[in-house]
């Protein structure tokens, strides 16, 4: 049937992710990018509004697959790639509470932390790529990617949603001057 | 929405968490959820945790945070899993994710209604691809953030591996993971890593 093959699609793509989400759902965008339109889930355009979306959204930014399973097969699409996602890294990380609630030891914490940190790193920036690989990308792309960057690397405080307010804004105004 | 998982919770406590309800758990996950915009939630989860509710002393909170850093999975959804789990063994795991994802669940699949049926407007597709710019810029100022703290030549060559290998040879990330998580671990265990 066509929809079961469409659940089992979904879970098959991120159920592995889940479990190499290291630093978070950031770090799988890149794949999630390159399978969910490889399967002919979603167009690129609707990648980049369904990323923004899953930016805009309360909740982890790995929502995005909801939006990904909602697309593909409805409501039990959706449920399908949260447990898909969710699932595995979520089973993992409580076997490991449970059992480590005291760890001993900082010499392997800190060699898998600090192992682990350039790998997290060249993900977030693969994901960035992604991103731009599918997106309408051009000069204004940049500057508000940047800007972006800047202002909030100089600003910590401000609220991650006014940035993403003001590029929604730029991006409909600058249409219209130019 | 889901079943708890049939096992019972494993009851190796140590020095007796607070009894607390199922439902004091799935709501507080749930307020968390609904209120967890860009940033800055294990702060208040912080702040719900240990010091308004004393559901688990900071030590144990910030061994937590420690452990999950190395395990793939958001923090923020992996911190749920270990505070449910400290109070109410699996159950209270399930239930505490259950919790947290429920109202952004509701919520984004609302907020997809609302795309499809504006989609092929000219002003909201732009205002989208603006936002998603943005939201780039902060995945930038992140990898930015992990870049700096790098510990020399070797981690920033692995960091350039992995970018490559999953940009430009189009690797699954599965693969490159698996490729470079030991080798990388290795060497930062060799160089006695702060």
């Amino acid at each position: 049937m066509r929809t079961s093959d469409d659940i089992l699609g979904l879970i098959l793509v991120f159920a592995p992710l889940s479990l190499v989400s290291i630093g978070g759902g950031t770090g799988i965008i890149a794949d999630i990018q390159r399978q969910s339109i490889g399967s002919g889930w979603l167009t690129p355009s609707e990648f980049v509004d369904f990323f923004a979306i899953s930016r805009a959204a309360p909740g982890p930014g790995s929502m995005l697959v909801v939006l990904i399973g909602w697309k593909v097969s409805g409501l039990i699409g959706a449920l399908a790639a949260t447990f898909a996602l969710f699932l595995p890294s979520s089973a993992l990380a409580y076997a490991v509470s449970r059992r480590w609630q005291r760890y001993a030891g900082q010499a392997w914490h800190s060699a898998f932390q600090s192992g682990l940190a350039p790998i997290a790193g060249g993900l977030i920036f693969a994901g960035v790529i992604a991103v731009f690989q599918v997106g309408a990308t051009g000069p204004l792309t940049w500057a508000v990617a940047i800007g972006t960057a800047l202002i909030l690397g100089f600003f910590p405080r401000m609220n991650p949603l006014v940035l993403m307010a003001l590029g929604s804004a730029i991006f409909c105004i600058v249409p219209l001057i130019g | 929405m889901d079943s708890p998982d049939g096992s019972p919770a494993e009851s190796d406590r140590t020095a007796g968490p607070p009894t607390v309800s199922l439902l004091s758990i799935f709501t507080t996950f749930l307020q968390m959820g609904a209120i967890s915009f860009g940033g800055g939630v294990t702060g208040w989860l912080y702040r719900e945790v240990v010091d308004k509710r004393q559901w688990m002393s900071a030590e144990a909170f910030f061994a937590g945070l420690a452990i999950n850093q190395i395990l793939p999975g958001a923090n923020v959804t992996n911190m749920t899993v270990y505070v449910g789990a400290h109070l109410r063994g699996m159950l209270g795991a399930t239930i505490a994710l259950t919790g947290l994802l429920s109202a952004p669940f509701v919520c984004i699949i609302v907020l997809f209604q609302f795309y499809e049926h504006f989609s092929d407007n000219v002003t909201v597709q732009r205002a989208l691809t603006g936002a998603a710019a943005a939201a780039s810029g902060l995945m930038i100022l992140l990898g930015w953030k992990v870049c700096r703290q790098l510990g020399g030549a070797k981690a920033l060559a692995i960091m350039a591996l992995t970018i490559i290998a999953v940009s430009a040879l189009h690797w699954s990330i599965v693969a490159v993971v698996a490729a470079l998580a030991p080798v990388s671990i290795l060497l930062s265990w060799k160089r006695g890593a702060p």
